[in-house]
């Protein structure tokens, strides 16, 4: 019960027995002898009706000051009387269930008492262990109110409410690549609030400690985004993940190729494709820019967690498979080609092909033969043949020239082993050899 | 009598509990009562004390003074009432705050109560038989309970009116909102919700409209003015309308952020999707936001400008709203957007992409480094800007960014805007799908490079592989052929070895030629051809044989 409040019930008090004293004294002398009864019952009535108009104007008085705030606050009867009551006269300590509001959670209890949410106290403030409270009263930022219960002064309010703990927040981080192809990437932060102190993670105190400059900065950082809607205020964590996070993520990404991410090629162990970038070089360089601009809002970052780059074209995940298939198609076909050209059908159609040559080949020198009705020299046909047969072996490597050509030496020293016939055509001459060719 | 005075007891008692649970539910609708000039400080006070019934306590003394009743009942009606109308002149409620029309009437109508009651009571006092005390203890009685309800208004008025420490004479402020709602010039009182003025009591129109109260959010300020007169800035605060004054925009303080997409042509005809966004608020100055002090901006005069900013522009807008402004918060998108438009039509679109990574090589004239920081350059002095030392950075965007924005700040600070950040903070997309697909194709073009190369290596090595199985084929059939005549020719005599080897030679070739295989891929010329060469070596043998 607060002095104001005492003060009224001792004035009434004392009024109404200084009127009680009083009256008898005035009325009917000095009060030494018995009032009789019809005096008794006037006593009675007149101080019954100065106790009735006392007690009225006490009563009356809250009713018209509730009537105003009832207006001004647009609030329904009841709640105006409490909130009057509690203007006048303050928290009792026997407050009731209605006046305590309850912050967890990151927000104020919605069921909590509309009234203390809209207008303010007197009232209690119950703050969890994870929360902080900034209060604003008539349009001014009042006190930051950390874990416990607190007072709240006459039209005090919950301006807004941190939470503490931990946050982590996910944002997909759409990009070009300095190649121009679009791609993204998930990316994830970690932080909270700075603290002033090392937390002790201990059961008899908040788990969390708080600065007050880092709470007050990242309260009123916040970012009017657009004219209506239930987000047109980003808050602070959000600004961290839309605007720091997502911000840096593209700045950093957004320097490299494609294939500076991820390269099927570079695994291949072939020619000097340069390394792709390890994930982590990415990690690091992200986090040290988010962690500065964090900072300087306030907040303290954990960590940054970023996935693995993706090309958002189809194209580029088609074209990685269809060289990952190509890759081993490569193998397949090497294998297929040796497998083939081991097989004796390879071989049998090779033996073919040379006969077919070779006969194609005698054609084209005989060819001049079959014409008209000529004597064919057999030297003709001999020297028509070795002509085919070094044909054959020109384009062979040049042992195996030396070779055939040790074979028609022999051959042809066999040929003309035979004693010269005067009648017959001259020896055939040895055409020259591919060499001399 | 003692059953006259227990009865109006009981009338007391009842009327107070009916009065009171019927004003439990009834509200004063002060403004639709009729205003008279004057008449509002005796509606407020029929409206608050008119329903203590402040004459009853008086009125049980009837009989037991020694006066008329006629005296009791007027005495017990105009003791309080002069107590009101005393407290009412002296506390200056309708005086005051412009009320200066009120002061003759309040005088003269509080004065002569003030002469009434003294009239009255002077005249109860020359009664013969009069007891002073017992007159007196009536007076008490009578003034006690009033007085008592005006020293409570006036201890409790403050705490319930939301008032900012640092008002002036609270007491008479609180008195004056709290009576005024209960006559028939109630003092209008707004409060700020959700960055929107929300008003709560109306004031009579007919008596203009303050001074009344108005009770901001931390994180805005209102603009009031009166009439077509633009006043001032109020808030953030409780902060006390003056006569007249009414609201006219609530301004929000905090930092505000607008983003955009601009479609923008590249210098090489490429029509690019830039997305831009601007951060900015109003001029705040050196001043930081702290607990117990008013959200800070710089002067007013930075509030009206940036008000007085917003533009009209009918184009898009339907003719109801054709001639409604803008808001504020637009202007700096749309000036960025503007200057961005501007910015990227000096671009290729391979520069958008493109960065200065390297300073030292941006100053060599070959290099694309040098002829993006040239850009960089051209853009700068088209926007107006003076000449940034530091321009260039790793992404061709951010340097855009920081260039319109520069250009965005030095055209929005004389308005009262202090620009905080922004710029081109998401990917610049190509509105054609082809261009992603063409820059898709290039990428690709590295693989299919690579995927052609090992086809080739392959194809070479089959072709290697063929041509050694072929050499080994031909060999082989040479050698067979050329063993196989050598070995007939050592059973043959001299004369007949060449035309033994001629002869051998086409019968191979011939049986060759036969075989199915061989003769599906010769010319269908071949064989007969063989054959003839054949029959004619065999004729000319024949003829040798028998001339």
């Amino acid at each position: 019960m607060n002095l104001r409040r005492t003060l009224v019930f001792l004035v009434i008090g004392v009024l109404f027995v200084v009127y009680a004293a009083t009256l008898p004294i005035v009325l009917w002398g000095d009060g030494r002898q018995l009032l009789g009864p019809s005096q008794r019952t006037d006593y009675l009535v007149l101080l019954a009706g100065f106790g009735t108009a006392v007690l009225v104007a006490f009563h009356h008085m809250p009713r018209v000051l509730r009537q105003y705030t009832q207006a001004l606050h647009d609030l329904s009867a009841d709640d105006a009387e409490a909130l009057t009551s509690r203007l006048l006269s303050g928290l009792s300590p026997y407050a009731a269930r209605g006046v305590t509001l309850s912050v967890q959670g990151g927000q104020a209890d919605l069921d909590g008492s509309p009234v203390v949410h809209k207008v303010g106290g007197p009232a209690k403030l119950n703050v969890d262990h994870n929360n902080v409270v900034v209060t604003s009263r008539l349009g001014k930022l009042s006190r930051i109110l950390g874990p416990g219960v607190h007072n709240l002064r006459a039209f005090e309010r919950v301006w807004d409410v941190v939470d503490m703990r931990p946050q982590r927040r996910t944002v997909t981080v759409k990009f070009m690549t300095r190649d121009g192809i679009p791609a993204f990437c998930q990316a994830s932060i970690i932080c909270r609030i700075a603290s002033s102190q090392l937390e002790e993670f201990e059961g008899a105190m908040p788990p969390f400690g708080y600065s007050e400059r880092a709470v007050l900065k990242v309260t009123t950082s916040k970012a009017v985004r657009k004219h209506e809607g239930s987000d047109r205020v980003s808050d602070w964590v959000t600004g961290m993940a839309m605007d720091v996070l997502d911000g840096a993520v593209r700045d950093v990404l957004e320097q490299y190729r494609l294939d500076e991410f991820l390269n099927p090629q570079y695994w291949l162990e072939e020619g000097d494709v340069p390394a792709p970038k390890l994930l982590l070089e990415f990690e690091v360089e992200i986090e040290r820019i988010v962690r500065d601009k964090g900072a300087e809002r306030g907040v303290i970052v954990e960590r940054i967690e970023l996935g693995m780059v993706r090309p958002a074209e189809e194209a580029i995940s088609r074209q990685w498979l269809e060289f990952w298939q190509a890759k081993l198609q490569k193998n397949i076909d090497i294998t297929a080609m040796e497998a083939a050209t081991d097989l004796e059908q390879l071989a049998e159609d090779a033996r073919i092909e040379a006969q077919v040559r070779f006969v194609n080949r005698m054609l084209e020198e005989v060819q001049g033969l079959i014409s008209g009705e000529v004597e064919v020299p057999p030297q003709l046909i001999i020297a028509s043949f070795l002509e085919v047969l070094y044909a054959v072996v020109s384009d062979q490597g040049p042992e195996r020239q030396r070779l055939f050509i040790s074979q028609a030496e022999d051959f042809m020293r066999l040929a003309t082993t035979i004693p010269q016939d005067p009648q017959s055509p001259p020896t055939a001459e040895l055409p020259a050899s591919p060499q001399s060719r | 009598m003692v059953a006259a005075r227990v009865g109006l007891l009981v009338f007391y008692l009842m009327g107070t509990y009916l009065l009171n649970r019927y004003l439990r539910g009834h509200h004063p609708t002060s403004s639709t009562l009729p205003a008279s000039p004057g008449g509002e400080p005796w509606m407020a006070l029929v409206r608050v004390w008119g329903p203590t019934l402040w004459i009853f306590p008086g009125l049980l003394w009837i009989g037991l003074l020694d006066l008329s009743p006629l005296f009791v009942i007027v005495l017990s009606f105009l003791l309080p009432l002069c107590c009101l109308s005393l407290f009412v002149l002296f506390s200056g409620v309708f005086t005051s705050y412009g009320q200066s029309e009120n002061r003759l009437a309040l005088i003269l109508m509080a004065g002569s109560i003030l002469l009434f009651t003294t009239l009255i009571l002077l005249a109860a006092l020359i009664q013969p038989g009069i007891s002073y005390a017992k007159f007196g203890l009536f007076c008490l009685s009578s003034v006690t309970p009033t007085t008592l309800s005006i020293w409570l208004l006036i201890i409790w008025a403050p705490a319930v009116v939301p008032m900012s420490d640092d008002v002036d004479a609270p007491l008479r402020v609180a008195l004056s909102l709290v009576l005024g709602f209960f006559s028939s010039v109630p003092k209008t009182t707004w409060f700020v919700e959700d960055g929107k003025v929300s008003r709560r009591i109306d004031g009579n129109a007919g008596r203009g409209i303050g001074p009344g109260l108005l009770v901001t959010e931390p994180e805005n300020v209102v603009v009031l003015k009166t009439g077509s007169r633009i006043t001032r800035v109020a808030g953030p605060g409780a902060v006390l309308t003056q006569r007249g004054e009414v609201p006219f925009r609530v301004v929000d303080l905090r930092d505000q952020t607008r983003s955009s997409t601009v479609s923008a042509i590249t210098r090489d005809g490429i029509e690019v999707r830039v997305p831009i966004s601007s951060a900015f608020r109003i001029q705040r100055g050196s001043r930081q936001v702290s607990l117990g002090a008013p959200w800070p901006y710089r002067a007013q005069r930075d509030v009206l400008q940036v008000l007085f900013a917003e533009e009209v522009d009918p184009s898009g807008r339907s003719a109801l709203d054709a001639h409604t402004a803008y808001p504020w918060e637009d202007l700096p998108i749309k000036l960025s957007a503007h200057k961005l438009e501007q910015a990227v039509s000096f671009y290729s679109l391979d520069q958008l992409y493109d960065g200065i990574v390297d300073a030292k090589a941006a100053r060599v004239p070959r290099d694309p480094q040098y002829e993006l920081l040239k850009t960089h350059r051209l853009v700068e002095t088209s926007l107006g800007l003076s000449r940034d030392r530091q321009l260039g950075d790793r992404l061709c965007r951010q340097t855009i960014g920081k260039t319109v924005r520069r250009s965005v700040q030095q055209a929005l600070a004389p308005r009262g805007f202090e620009i905080a950040g922004g710029g081109v903070g998401s990917p610049i997309e190509p509105v054609s799908r082809t261009i992603t697909e063409q820059r898709v194709e290039a990428w690709k073009s590295r693989f299919i490079t690579k995927v052609m190369d090992w086809q080739e290596s392959i194809e070479r090595k089959r072709a290697a592989a063929l041509g050694k199985i072929r050499q080994e084929a031909d060999s082989k059939m040479i050698s067979g052929l050329i063993a196989e005549i050598s070995k007939r020719l050592k059973d043959v005599d001299g004369a007949a070895k060449r035309e033994l080897v001629a002869y051998h030679v086409l019968d191979r070739l011939i049986g060759m030629a036969r075989s199915s295989e061989v003769r599906r891929m010769l010319p269908e010329s071949a064989l007969p051809a063989l054959e003839k060469v054949f029959e004619k070596i065999e004729r000319d043998a024949d003829v040798g044989e028998n001339p």
